[in-house]
């Protein structure tokens, strides 16, 4: 054994245990560390440490009563042979769910999880008990996900809580949950689950890889992890896709996708994440077919109107004024009377004054950012119009825009849009509908390029898989949905894969 | 186009070849063929669409004797290196000149009818840009792209026959029968044979990217049907021309385009032209991709580039500026694309394609086969 071993071994001596636990937890006040007499003389012959700041005092009450009180009276009575006492202090531990440390490296790891740490004299072991009791915040229906049908349960900041719930929702042991820790400082758990036989082994194997790469970095959420294993770090679009769902996660796991959760984050990574899974939702599959092929069209839609209202304004009404119908032309002729400005020149200015009032209203407290929002949209919008900064139709683009980014189900895509229309805006405004084509041609390249975790991103669509579209553009009876590829291999071990086409 | 030999599915080849018949002779070529055959002019394309399948028969006859190994490399067992290079290099110098007039149009067509304003060397130059950058996106990525684009274009074409029926006459046809419908229907038989569909014989260049796996479900059917649909589009597209403009289709140069804006549907629909000429400009950029990717892959089996990618900017680069110079007025264009480019098809396609068919019949798969 080395020093540098023996150094982190436990003594016999509680003088130097003592001395030693002293040094290590040296300026952490809420530390606790108790000498507990009752020896020949009245010395100590244990000692219990703590953070008191981790620890539930009634838990900590409760397992110094049962083991410590006893145990004391044992040592401190006569003492029998080194040998048995080690066996009788094996059995008071194995009573009480203790588990055994003889480094203090453990120690100190089990400190900081909560954990209350009993040294006694003359025993090379510490028996460490579980008793955290940091109050956490209780399960509640998500926030960012609120649904009118299905289940309101929502992730919390507690690994263990939300492993839980995911394992109360499936209940086999194909559903496998790996650990990994990051981080030498915070030493975050971090955990992988998926669902053996579903999940692609290639796949898994790309993960396996790349969360390894996390190991040296220090993980304060799950979007770290995000970072570490995307493919591409300067695309505008999501690789991964987050849910504080259970529902969402158990059918992402059922659809042969990794789960990834982070201790202290209530945010469920799922990957990989293609394109069209970012216009699902969980309620999907909770209401009528028809009713939920319709609300998948409109977010088609809202995507298409997001992306390209403004810049198919700019370029209408700057190349291409044909295409207006003759009334309505006329109309906004008459409304741009007496504007400075060109169609482009506007169409920035308000998209730019848009994205600072949602940008003001979300990082503002919540009572002042509403206020914010309604002296945004009210007040500086008819003051545009009557100033002749904007025109009305421009304010309609951009409201509408604005309105069918929200109605995108997730966040991440609607960033992505809003960074992309704005070079759409500029083409349009520079080359007219041809400008808009180039955009439309460099964008859905860019997204065939992308891969993520060795899927293609925009799969279903390009490389077209026909049979998986009746889960895009309509959303096909789930009786339907259920003899899937996907389900057959899920439940038959089949080979569930069409061919590319 | 990274490092690994790149493959593509054959669903995937029979898309490129769809695209590639379609694109740009959708808008070009009704003129044109208006021009030599009159109202004969869709038998003329009907007999040609005959001839490109025995093209296609040809390269896939090629592809299945030769299974696996590319054109450039069992040509060079048939023929011996030197005739071979000679060969790929007036096949090099004919896709110079396609990708060039290709983008040529599309910058014609952008600056003589919707941007007026703006010079065609903008059109030719990002259009360009934007082929080369999918070029070096690689052929699996092209190949799923446009999968894409290609159902937007059809859906948009179809979308304009349709629309399209109130003015069609059927009796602009007529005569069906004189005695001097020969001629002209030869006429634009040469054209057509031609351009677009005697192009085939190029794709004996890329017929290997298919996995030539033994036991695969037989693919090659799969190629005729995307032959077919474009061949059915393209004489569906100038026939329909024909009955609307009848005599006159021989004087609207861009006559789809020009059937698209005769579209009146209420208030709600009309002069929607701009949006189908993008759509159909959609085609020309699919084919100048395609026939860049396969100038590159001529180039890099002669350079030993690292990258196989290296090339692709360079020859964008030398085909803008042919775009740009080739051309002197649009009578030049008409006679370099209308008149020369059909028969130099007829006459290199032709022969590359007889050669190496009667060479691999007559010596078997060639040396190292």
């Amino acid at each position: 054994m080395t020093q540098k071993t023996s150094d982190k071994a436990l003594s016999r001596e509680l003088r130097m245990n003592r001395a030693k636990a002293c040094a290590l937890f040296d300026r952490c006040q809420d530390v606790s560390i108790i000498p507990l007499g009752g020896g020949p003389e009245g010395e100590a012959v244990a000692l219990i440490v703590y953070c008191s700041s981790l620890v539930d005092e009634q838990e900590s009450r409760r397992i110094r009563l049962l083991l410590a009180e006893p145990l004391l009276m044992e040592l401190a009575g006569d003492s029998p042979a080194a040998s048995d006492r080690e066996l009788s202090l094996r059995e008071a531990g194995a009573r009480h769910q203790a588990e055994l440390f003889d480094e203090w490296d453990a120690i100190e790891e089990k400190v900081w999880q909560g954990y209350l740490i009993l040294i006694a004299e003359g025993w090379t072991l510490a028996a460490g008990f579980r008793s955290a009791g940091l109050t956490k915040r209780q399960v509640m229906e998500p926030v960012n996900e609120p649904s009118v049908q299905g289940p309101r349960e929502g992730t919390v900041e507690t690994l263990p809580v939300n492993l839980g719930m995911l394992r109360q929702r499936i209940g086999t042991s194909r559903l496998k949950i790996e650990y990994v820790t990051a981080g030498t400082v915070l030493r975050t758990d971090i955990a992988f689950a998926y669902l053996d036989g579903t999940v692609d082994d290639g796949m898994l194997a790309a993960f396996r890889e790349r969360i390894a790469r996390i190991a040296p970095y220090e993980v304060l959420d799950t979007s770290f992890v995000e970072d570490a294993i995307q493919d591409s770090d300067w695309s505008p679009f999501p690789q991964h896709r987050y849910t504080e769902r259970t529902d969402t996660a158990a059918a992402s796991l059922l659809d042969g996708k990794i789960l990834v959760l982070t201790d202290n984050s209530p945010m469920i990574l799922i990957c990989p994440a293609l394109f069209v899974d970012f216009f699902a939702t969980s309620e999907d599959y909770y209401v009528r077919t028809a009713y939920a092929t319709m609300i998948r069209q409109l977010r088609l839609l809202a995507f298409a109107i997001a992306l390209t209202l403004p810049s198919a304004y700019v370029a209408m009404s700057t190349f291409h004024p044909e295409l207006i119908p003759n009334i309505l032309l006329l109309a906004i002729l008459d409304a741009r009377e007496g504007i400075p400005f060109p169609a482009i020149v506007e169409a920035l200015i308000m998209e730019t004054s848009f994205e600072l009032l949602r940008e003001a209203g979300i990082r503002l407290p919540r009572p002042v950012g509403s206020a914010v929002s309604i002296v945004g949209a009210l007040v500086i919008g008819q003051a545009a119009i009557m100033a002749k900064i904007a025109s009305p139709i421009m304010v309609i683009v951009v409201a509408l825009t604005g309105i069918a980014s929200f109605a995108i189900p997730h966040y991440e895509m609607a960033i992505a849009i809003r960074l992309l229309r704005f070079p759409l805006i500029l083409a349009a405004s520079f080359m007219g509908g041809y400008g808009l084509m180039l955009g439309f041609i460099f964008i859905l390249l860019h997204l065939c390029c992308l891969e993520t975790l060795g899927q293609p991103y925009l799969s279903s669509l390009a490389p077209l898989k026909l049979r998986d579209l009746r889960d895009v553009f309509v959303r096909a009876p789930l009786k339907t949905l259920m003899r899937s590829p996907r389900n057959r291999k899920l439940h038959a071990g089949g080979p569930g894969r069409r061919e590319q086409r | 186009m990274t490092g690994r030999k790149e493959q593509i599915t054959p669903g995937q080849m029979s898309v490129l070849i769809t695209a590639t018949t379609l694109g740009s002779s959708i808008v070009f070529i009704p003129h044109p063929l208006a021009h030599y055959a009159g109202q004969y002019a869709w038998i003329s394309a009907s007999l040609a669409a005959v001839f490109g399948t025995l093209m296609l028969a040809a390269v896939l006859y090629l592809n299945r004797a030769h299974r696996g190994r590319s054109i450039m490399e069992y040509s060079a067992a048939l023929f011996g290196k030197p005739l071979s290079g000679l060969m790929f290099f007036i096949v090099l110098l004919m896709l110079l000149f396609a990708v060039s007039a290709i983008v040529s149009g599309i910058g014609d067509f952008f600056s003589g009818v919707m941007m007026k304003e703006t010079p065609a060397y903008i059109f030719n130059a990002t259009s360009l840009f934007a082929a080369a950058a999918t070029v070096r996106a690689g052929i699996k990525v092209t190949a799923r792209m446009f999968v894409l684009l290609l159902t937007v274009m059809v859906a948009f074409i179809s979308a304009v026959l349709v629309l399209a029926i109130p003015l069609y006459h059927s009796g602009m046809l007529l005569p069906i029968w004189p005695r001097e419908m020969a001629r002209p229907v030869l006429h634009g038989l040469l054209l057509t044979a031609g351009f677009p569909f005697g192009e085939i014989f190029l794709y004996a260049l890329l017929i290997h990217l298919v996995p030539a796996a033994p036991g695969a479900a037989p693919w090659r059917g799969k190629l005729y049907k995307g032959y077919a649909l474009a061949a059915a589009l393209l004489i569906m597209a100038v026939l329909c021309s024909s009955m609307a403009f009848g005599p006159a289709s021989d004087v609207f140069i861009y006559s789809l385009f020009k059937l698209a804006s005769e579209i009146h549907i209420g208030d709600m629909m009309e002069r929607t032209e701009s949006i189908v000429g993008i759509a159909l400009i959609l085609g020309s950029y699919m084919k100048a991709t395609v026939y860049l990717y396969m100038l590159n892959l001529i180039v890099k089996g002669w350079l030993p580039f690292k990258d196989e990618r290296t090339a692709v900017y360079p020859l964008a680069l030398m085909c803008l500026f042919l775009s740009l110079t080739l051309f002197d007025s649009p009578a030049d264009f008409f006679s370099q694309v209308y008149v020369i480019w059909p028969f130099a098809v007829l006459l290199v396609g032709g022969t590359f394609l007889t050669l190496h068919a009667g060479m691999t019949a007559i010596r078997g798969t060639g040396k190292g086969a």
